[in-house]
């Protein structure tokens, strides 16, 4: 299973930036699952940032 | 803006007025992008797994601090195969150098990040100051 997703900044004109610690850009990860899945019968939730499956 | 106060980066969260922790969560630092226009300042910081009743956001004099904490996570009959992801507690807290409006901050939660806006204080408020006469 691979999940992969893109985090886009904010698009702002004319600021200053004060601090910029978070992570932009796409991420992917690989999941390798112990059993074997139904595919018709997965679920997905994304709730407070947090990806369910 | 953005003067950082130091907070400990993990510690055993106290209980809160407003309800009792259960257990001690470890407490994070949340990743924080801050950044000023001409008439806000604007923080956003990353708190995942936090719910909108899991937010505190306190001012006091200059000091902007901000808490999180994580909903709970249990999957009742399930065995754990593997994990990464923890319930914890964010908090960070952060001086302002500018005159912040407090009645106006904006604060609103989407996919797990904080957002905050700060509007800055007009600074047309001098006061004339009346003489009188001894």
């Amino acid at each position: 299973m691979t999940l992969e997703g893109a985090r886009r900044p904010v698009q702002q004109q004319d600021v200053n930036w004060q601090r910029r610690e978070r992570a932009y850009g796409t991420f992917s990860r690989a999941v390798q699952l112990p059993f074997r899945v139904d595919p018709d019968r997965v679920q997905a939730r994304f709730n407070n940032g947090i990806l369910e499956i | 803006m953005a003067q950082e106060v130091r907070t400990v980066e993990q510690r055993t969260p106290q209980t809160t007025e407003t309800g009792q922790r259960s257990a001690p969560q470890p407490m994070f630092l949340p990743p924080a992008d801050i950044y000023e226009t001409r008439d806000n300042i604007f923080v956003l910081a990353e708190m995942p797994g936090v719910a909108l009743d899991g937010v505190d956001i306190t001012l006091e004099r200059r000091v902007l601090t901000i808490r999180g904490r994580s909903a709970s996570n249990d999957h009742a009959g399930y065995q754990r195969v593997y994990n990464e992801y923890a319930d914890v507690d964010y908090e960070r807290a952060f001086t302002t150098s500018e005159n912040i409006d407090w009645d106006r901050i904006e604060a609103t939660l989407k996919d797990g990040v904080l957002h905050l806006v700060l509007p800055k204080a007009e600074t047309a408020n001098a006061r004339k100051i009346e003489l009188k006469s001894g």
